[in-house]
């Protein structure tokens, strides 16, 4: 009976190995999408006591209303009520990441004539982004706009607008973690692979367990095929962790039960393909330290340039352009369009499933190869 | 049936412009334990690997069991056991699961394995630890294991690729017993080992190699007599700077090829000169305020027709960090390097 059979028992040996570590195993691959789901997630979900200094020009009812206000909520912090300079300076030195200017004109109701003035710090990006719209909010209560300057940091004032409206007809309660839940999901299954699938192989060598193999009756190819389907076995396993996580920590997604087919179908045709690269390249490089730099270096940037931790459109148009040939990229494409929106649209679905399929079988292919003359020429 | 079970005839590997085998041919009858002997790099492993179909030959022919290795690899597997210097056992898994896997992977038939199993573990004397994993086993348990599971598929022919290294007196006696044993059943066994008693106490013919090539086979007597009918001197110094001066002596005074391994000088002195040598050397000595730990004379044993033969009992393989792949062909710090 021949490829099976062998493929079968090594898969065996390869599952009770896992099992055996299982311990360590999960804590490695639990550890990186936990802190990362944990930390990023959360990052900017709410601000505390963010120091502001305030500069009172108007000195009238409305204004003492105003820092009333600001000093009321729980997002931001009075530092001072001083004047400009000394505002500024305060600024400068760090000491509070936002100045509230109260013009003389506030409550400004003439359009184009602002009646508060925000200067701030944008070194705290998050920080920021948040606290922005409370003052704005705080201040049109009094009909009054509100004139954003940036002294320090880089990009162009950006005035906040009124009078837009919008309807959010998918994602409306989507978050930035319910985007990045999505985006681990790829990038536990590569890592799991390109770690999992080469240490292995290299350490087997080394042992002479792959020799072991060699001398026996079986068809070479089963050794590779065996580490693949394990590799791929565990890659779902870790990335149904990571979405636990991600989902515990409060991450929603949209689609229920089609939606984890999705991933799935994704994680197995992902997993497939990077093992097979591990493979390819454990089979000429013969150091485990060297392996590891190999899968840091390759596994990271796939996974930054693929939309998993920001949107593709966010890249500049040469990285963009390159994540293209980034296999992640196409998974991302579903997993994001399944989890966020609940819905994928069949021509993306067939053209990044298509693209998933070819890069694994071209993988699978080559890793047979390049395994065999590993093997045949090895001493 | 045929009657040897390993023929190799002119078998040649190379790597690269590195010859690791240069055209050995040998027999190994059925029922024998054949040894193989030589420095790190020698050669050996190379070998086995060919016969095990690892790795091709340049040129050559190898049968195995009177077949063909180009066209019937598939079935002399089955007839191939081996045992590596390193210990293979998986330390993740049981001593149970351990075996089972290669029963499985030598396409040993479903219903035949608990059996085949529950046999070898009896024979390991693993029994009562079947269920434990092999990773905490001591060493002699694992080698143990390690001969158990090379012969699940119950080869007719066992190699031995130093199958005592690292191992205790203890845990080596009872290897011995154990490879006895198995020859005993009819297994012919090729061993491969740096240790000449070990070779001595097994092998009923011996191949000496060295640098790719077989420079003497025989029995063990038949080897000893390579040295001629000369007699072995042995002189250890006490002060081991006096080694460069003892040597120098034996080449200029006495015409003899002294060969040095640690403190100790050897030379072979033709029979009937013993007494002759015996007294100028000691005046020569005495004259040089050489002091001596202990000089004698003995019959020669496995081991200086090994250091006769190759130059050297054992070659340090750190001494050379040349990049070639393998670590063959070491020239040593001793004899002729």
């Amino acid at each position: 009976m021949g490829l099976l059979e062998d493929t079968m028992t090594l898969y065996k040996r390869e599952m009770l190995i896992f099992k055996s570590n299982l311990r360590v195993n999960l804590i490695r691959s639990i550890m990186f999408p936990l802190v990362i789901i944990l930390f990023f997630g959360n990052v900017g979900s709410g601000i505390f006591n963010a120091p502001i200094a305030v500069v009172n020009y108007a000195n009238n009812p409305q204004s003492l209303s105003l820092i009333g206000a600001l000093q009321a909520n729980n997002y931001l912090s009075i530092y001072a009520i001083t004047d400009q300079a000394t505002a500024l300076s305060l600024l400068k030195n760090g000491k509070v990441q936002i100045v509230v200017i109260i013009l003389p004109t506030f409550p400004s109701t003439t359009p184009g004539t602002p009646g508060v003035q925000v200067y701030y710090s944008n070194t705290q990006f998050s920080l920021t982004s948040f606290a922005l719209p409370i003052i704005s909010s705080d201040a049109s209560r009094y009909a009054s706009g509100v004139q954003v300057v940036q002294p320090v940091g880089a990009s162009a004032p950006n005035p906040i607008t009124a009078q837009v409206e919008s309807n959010a007809l998918y994602a409306s309660k989507g978050s930035y973690k319910d985007f990045l839940v999505g985006g681990i999901i790829p990038m536990v299954v590569v890592f799991s692979a390109l770690f999992g699938g080469g240490i292995s192989l290299i350490s087997d060598r080394q042992l002479g367990n792959i020799k072991a193999f060699l001398i026996t009756p079986i068809n070479k190819n089963a050794i590779v095929f065996s580490r693949i389907l394990a590799g791929a076995t565990q890659g779902i396993l870790f990335a149904f962790l990571a979405l636990t996580i991600g989902l515990l920590d409060g991450a929603q997604i949209a689609g229920g039960i089609a939606s984890l087919l999705y991933i799935v179908l994704v994680s197995v045709l992902l997993s497939l393909g990077f093992i097979a690269i591990a493979i390819t390249i454990a089979s000429k490089i013969k150091r485990v330290d060297a392996y590891a730099i190999f899968s840091q270096v390759v596994g990271l940037p796939l996974w930054f340039i693929s939309g998993g931790i920001l949107p593709t459109q966010s890249l500049p148009a040469w990285l963009s352009a390159v994540s293209i040939v980034d296999p992640l990229t196409y998974a991302n494409s579903i997993i994001r369009a399944a989890t966020l929106q609940g819905f994928v649209d069949p021509v993306t679905f067939l053209i990044d499933i298509g693209v998933l399929l070819a890069f694994a079988i071209i993988m699978i292919r080559l890793s047979f190869r390049v395994f065999k003359s590993s093997t045949t020429d090895e001493s | 049936m045929a009657e040897y079970a390993i023929e190799i005839e002119k078998l040649v590997k190379k790597f690269g412009d590195l010859t690791a085998v240069n055209e050995i041919s040998l027999k190994i009858k059925k029922g024998e334990i054949f040894g193989m002997l030589g420095p790190n790099g020698a050669g050996k492993t190379t070998t086995i690997n060919l016969v095990l179909g690892l790795i091709k030959p340049t040129s050559g022919k190898i049968l195995v069991n009177g077949l063909d290795i180009k066209k019937e690899g598939e079935a002399i597997k089955q007839q191939l056991g081996l045992m590596t210097q390193e210990t293979v056992v998986e330390g993740e898994l049981t001593a149970y699961q351990n075996l089972e896997i290669f029963a499985q992977l030598y396409h040993v038939p479903l219903d035949e394995q608990p059996k085949r199993i529950k046999e070898a573990l009896e024979e390991s004397e693993l029994t009562s630890f079947a269920n434990k994993k092999a990773g905490t086993f001591s060493g002699g348990m694992k080698r143990r294991l390690e001969l158990v599971k090379s012969m699940i598929q119950h080869p007719s022919i066992l190699i031995l690729d130093e199958p005592t290294t690292g191992l205790d007196i203890q845990n080596r006696q009872n290897m011995w017993k154990h490879i006895r044993e198995l020859n005993k059943l009819g297994v012919t066994i090729i061993l491969t080992t740096q240790y000449l008693e070990e070779a001595d106490a097994l092998c009923g013919r011996i191949a000496i190699i060295d640098h790719g090539k077989i420079k003497a086979m025989g029995t063990v007597s038949e080897l000893k007599r390579v040295i001629g009918s000369g007699r072995i001197l042995e002189i250890v110094p006490e002060a081991h700077t006096d080694v460069p001066a003892i040597v120098a002596i034996l080449k200029t005074a006495f015409k003899l090829r002294p060969e040095v391994k640690n403190d100790k000088v050897t030379a072979i002195v033709e029979v009937g000169n013993e007494e002759r040598v015996m007294s100028k050397l000691l005046a020569a000595l005495n004259r040089k305020k050489i002091k001596i730990a202990s000089l004698g004379m003995h019959m020669p044993t496995l081991d200086d027709v090994f250091i006769a033969l190759t130059g050297a009992s054992t070659r340090d393989t750190t001494h050379s960090d040349t990049s070639s792949r393998m670590d063959s062909m070491m020239r040593g710090m001793s004899g002729r390097g």
